[in-house]
């Protein structure tokens, strides 16, 4: 077997680069000679390249790298002291690794006169240790230990003090040995790695007690990619070894996943450990704990044994039977929740600002814009080869303008879980008990809309938890739970993602949230509404239910901020609730805001953009109905009343659209039904030049405060066309037709009184 | 386009700050310093945006890159001039609170790019100017005839960006 | 009984015979119910992917209810096997021959 050349060019790449943070940690050491963080700098590196050499077997530098460091260790704990004449003796050793390390792959002997005289002064500073340091010595490798998984900012004894607590401790769970939990990337093999070496290596550190090979992630045959690796282990290390030592074996394992727990671990750490066994991994809870090593087989089995008589849940049987301790069994049950929400792969990841990002996003943008510049070019041509290239290039394009999109997406998650917080916080505050369920924490959008979305979803589950859940006697006395639940959740739904907020609370009392609205002129006393629109009250500026105002909701932020910002990123929010049983906020939001599907449409000579999302229909007005549109603002459709917005005089585009009534006719027979909200609204157009994909520009500094639109984007042709914010326009609308609404009735009030006079 | 001055005539790309750029507004002559200007373009394709000032001319698409034309013409009360072949959009840098914001304005004729120096720059005129004083920067004195010296930067503003967004609330 | 499924391995059992095999083995192994066995008497030269085609032929026998045999191994192969910790899997299965 041999190694492919990628890897050692790897190792001697990342070997240089520690070199160079070695010579830089050591100059800098020569300075502040009591900067530990930097001696564990330097010691980390050596120990680094010597662990990496060791997998690739280049016995030659781990000898003498071997050396260089057990003198760093001997000078972080203080039994040589750091003087000049060390440091320099150091930097050649460094200049003598980086020749070895530069001569590979071929392991030579260079300046092998060199290399002895270092070994001799690195021995010599090493026996000649320091008198105050000697006692300490005899401890040497446990201090070492020790000391590797802390910083080692605490003197000697403080650290053998720790060693002691540790071991006191210890009595909770038996475990005597380093327990390591592997998980190989899935390029490992393509990659030349052999797992073996890995083994072969910890076996030169202590003894494998024992491996298991881990086949959960392993598929079928007929599902196997065979040049994928899906292999894993658990190992039980009996070791002296630090973890810092361990884990200097694993780190040259591209992509792998490695949790390493220490020997006598305290029960927080096995908690750690079950919180940071791979997601891509369903286990059953016994086996997760199997695993780790907290559960014997036969206590598995035993408790599974129990469990097929009684029922009962394992986990609660495992603390029971005080085979397990609570928290761990908790610990477990809430990854195994986890990894069945989470079933995503965590391969591996590449930091990239977002910025770069952006610019990718936007470069792409271009890109498909230039296509359908081209696409359209080409068509002046009949040349088939020219048009079939055409249209693998737009499919090409197609799939990249995705692919850039998608590298923007990310789980909602994140910011899902910051509630956990928010809440335990506020319900003591409250001194209510509610409990946050979060589900589909792996739906993913777009990072912007993420950004923008999180403050609304912290007013309305501040809401819900001020407004939306009862205090707990009251709870009771309503025959509920104490514990009141607040329900995050995230799905995707045709192309949108839908975020619900949803609580078990006192809901919502239609009756009393009419009356209120008439109270604040939000509605007026004879107006009807629908059950649904009723709830959507609460979103009109200046409604609030002040009775209820408290620190924690009544901020002076209302919900019709929620509802602007919500709209801001084109989407829509709705509310339904009942009284008594609580109330569900639904959120629907597009999953990204750079591009959108759009429908091309001229008014006079101007090209806009209307979002695809927002159109339920076009249509072409018959005689009739162009009679009835010339007459009022609206037309009948269907039975139903469409109110109409002519855009060409809506925009003002050109100075008189008054009296030619032909042409005016002319321009009524294109409408385009969009719907926002529950209210439709007829755009009477130009001519309808089909579906586009629109990259959406910003408004920008300039533009920022101009109403009715939500950007701009860039056609084909190269002309910009303006890209219509249909909510904006519908809301601007129904303002319009009530202000009428109410200038008709007054004026029909002032008419009946002047004739009463 | 024989013997007239050509917008690629004028390169703008490595200049002192002495030297400024004339152009023709409504038969006046303005100037405004070189280093102010990005680049000059031929009047183009300018798409309307609706429900803005007058002086908003539209924008234009600068490679990708959604920029607001101006018209000074309008701004400054003056008339606007058809659009003809020599009609040029002069590309800036402005500066809306922290924000760098590419603009263009609307000039009926580029003339020339001549020096200017500081000595030759009067204090604007407390009367009689036909523009607004805080617009201009200076008086340039060009042989026996002074031009007015722009200060665009002040023209393209916050204050007058903000202006524009006040008067555009009204109109909705 | 039905007939014998087998397959016997070449010399080279690597990464880059480890496709190929695969569709072999798939092709071979129709009744997924019965157990099918994977002669090494000829196995030189073994890696990680070839292992892992192996371990995942277990798998599918032990899905299956069936079983998937490994026999002839020679020694220097079933030391490569042992080295990581494979045996484990695999070897209850060769156990079962050698018996």
């Amino acid at each position: 077997m041999q190694e492919i050349d990628e890897n050692v060019q790897i190792f001697i790449s990342e070997a240089v680069e520690l070199l160079e943070e070695i010579e830089n940690s050591l100059l800098e050491l020569e300075n502040a000679s009591d900067d530990d963080e930097l001696l564990n700098l330097v010691f980390r590196a050596a120990h680094t390249i010597k662990g990496s050499a060791g997998l690739f077997g280049f016995e030659h530098i781990i000898e003498f790298t071997h050396v260089v460091e057990n003198t760093l260790d001997d000078m972080r704990n203080c039994i040589i002291p750091i003087s000049s004449e060390l440091i320099t003796v150091l930097m050649r050793s460094k200049d003598q690794i980086a020749a070895l390390v530069e001569a590979l792959p071929e392991e030579e002997s260079i300046n092998t006169e060199e290399e002895k005289e270092l070994v001799d002064l690195l021995n010599a500073f090493r026996s000649g240790k320091s008198a105050a340091c000697a006692a300490e010595s005899n401890n040497d490798e446990t201090e070492a230990e020790a000391e590797a998984t802390e910083t080692s900012g605490e003197n000697a004894s403080l650290q053998l003090e720790e060693v002691t607590t540790e071991a006191e401790s210890s009595d909770s769970i038996q475990s005597e040995h380093y327990h390591i939990s592997l998980r190989l990337g899935v390029d490992t093999f393509r990659e030349g790695f052999i797992p073996n070496a890995l083994f072969k290596q910890l076996a030169t550190i202590g003894e494998i007690k024992s491996a298991v090979l881990v086949d959960e992630n392993m598929p079928v045959l007929s599902e196997l990619d065979p040049e994928s690796c899906y292999l894993g282990w658990e190992i039980a290390l009996d070791s002296q070894a630090s973890k810092d030592e361990i884990h200097a074996i694993f780190e040259f394992v591209e992509g792998a996943q490695c949790t390493i727990l220490p020997p006598s671990s305290k029960i927080s750490e096995y908690r750690h450990l079950i919180q940071h066994i791979p997601e891509d991994e369903y286990l059953a809870l016994g086996q997760i704990l199997l695993q780790t090593g907290t559960l014997t087989e036969e206590e598995l089995q035993l408790v599974l044994n129990k469990q097929q008589q009684t029922q009962e849940k394992v986990g609660d049987l495992l603390v029971e039977n005080k085979i397990v301790q609570s928290e761990v069994v908790e610990q477990a049950l809430e990854k195994q929740q986890k990894q069945k929400v989470n079933q995503q792969k965590a391969l591996s990841f590449v930091k990239v600002d977002s910025a770069k990002l952006d610019k990718l996003v936007n470069l792409v943008g271009e890109l498909v814009i230039n296509g359908a510049k081209m696409e359209q070019l080409s068509d002046r041509y009949s040349d088939d080869v020219l048009h079939e290239t055409m249209e693998s290039t737009i499919s090409t394009l197609e799939e990249l303008r995705e692919t850039a999109l998608a590298l923007r997406m990310i789980p909602i998650g994140a910011t899902f879980n910051r509630f956990h917080r928010v809440v335990r916080d506020i319900s003591q505050e409250l001194e209510k008990d509610i409990r946050l369920e979060i589900y589909g924490a792996d739906s993913e959008l777009d990072k912007t809309v993420i950004d923008k979305i999180s403050d609304p979803l912290m007013h309305l589950v501040r809401n819900s938890l001020d407004h939306g859940i009862e205090m707990p006697d009251e709870r009771e006395q309503l025959g509920k739970s104490r514990q009141g639940v607040i329900k995050l959740d995230a799905h995707h739904e045709a192309g949108m993602i839908v975020i619900q907020i949803t609580d078990d609370g006192a809901g919502m009392d239609a009756d009393k949230l009419v009356e209120k609205a008439i109270e604040k002129g939000v509605i007026s006393s004879g107006q009807k509404l629908k059950r649904g629109e009723i709830f959507n009250l609460i979103f009109e500026p200046g409604f609030s239910m002040a009775k209820q105002i408290s620190n924690i909701s009544g901020r002076g932020v209302g919900m019709d901020v929620v509802r602007r910002n919500i709209e801001a990123l084109r989407g829509t929010i709705l509310i339904t609730s009942e009284l008594g049983k609580g109330t569900t906020i639904t959120i629907q939001l597009p999953l990204t805001l750079s591009i959108i599907d759009g429908f091309h449409i001229k008014v006079d000579q101007e090209d806009f953009i209307i979002p695809l999302d927002m159109i339920k229909e076009c249509i072409t007005l018959n005689e009739t109905q162009i009679q009835e549109s010339s007459m009022h603002d609206y037309i009948t459709l269907r039975g139903e009343v469409l109110p109409l917005i002519e855009l060409r005089s809506y925009y003002s585009l050109s100075g008189d659209y008054g009296d030619d009534s032909e042409n005016h006719l002319k321009h009524r027979e294109n409408i385009v039904v969009v719907q926002f909200g529950q209210q439709k609204v007829g755009l009477v157009v130009g001519d309808l030049l089909g579906e586009i994909q629109a990259v959406i520009k910003p408004l920008g500094r300039v533009f920022k405060g101009l109403n009715g639109f939500a950007g701009f984007t860039i056609l084909g042709s190269g002309h910009i066309a303006l890209v219509i914010d249909v909510p904006g326009l519908v809301k601007d609308v129904v303002t319009n037709e009530k202000t009428q609404f109410d200038k008709i009735k007054k004026d029909q009030i002032d008419t009946s009184r002047r004739l009463l006079h | 386009m024989s013997g007239e001055t050509k917008v690629d005539d004028i390169d703008v790309s490595s200049v002192e700050s002495d030297q400024h750029l004339t152009f023709v507004l409504s038969e006046e002559e303005f100037a405004i310093p070189v280093i102010t200007i990005k680049e000059i373009i031929e009047y183009g394709h300018l798409t309307n945006v609706p429900m803005v000032p007058e002086f908003i001319h539209g924008v234009v698409n600068l490679r990708g890159n959604v920029v607001p034309v101006l018209s000074l013409a309008s701004k400054f009360g003056l008339e606007n001039k058809e659009i003809n072949k020599r009609t040029c959009i002069i590309i800036l840098d402005a500066k809306v609170e922290d924000e760098v914001v590419v603009m263009g304005v609307i000039v009926d004729k580029v003339l020339q790019v001549i020096e200017i120096p500081e000595a030759d720059i009067e204090p604007p005129p407390s009367l009689g100017a036909t523009i607004r004083t805080d617009f201009i920067k200076g008086m340039g004195k060009i042989d026996d005839n002074f031009i007015v010296i722009l200060d665009i930067l002040r023209v393209l503003s916050a204050e007058e960006i903000a202006l524009m967004s006040d008067m555009n609330k009204e109109e909705v | 009984m039905s007939k014998q499924q087998t397959i016997k391995l070449g010399a080279e059992c690597t990464i880059y015979e480890v496709l190929e095999k695969h569709h072999q083995i798939i092709e071979q192994w129709k009744d997924l119910g019965q157990s099918f066995t994977i002669d090494m008497s000829s196995v030189e030269e073994i890696d990680n992917s070839f292992v892992q085609l192996l371990l995942s032929c277990k798998k599918t026998a032990i899905t299956n209810n069936s079983d998937c045999e490994l026999i002839n191994i020679p020694d220097s192969i079933k030391e490569y096997i042992e080295s990581a910790y494979y045996s484990d899997y695999l070897f209850p299965a060769v156990e079962a021959v050698e018996s």
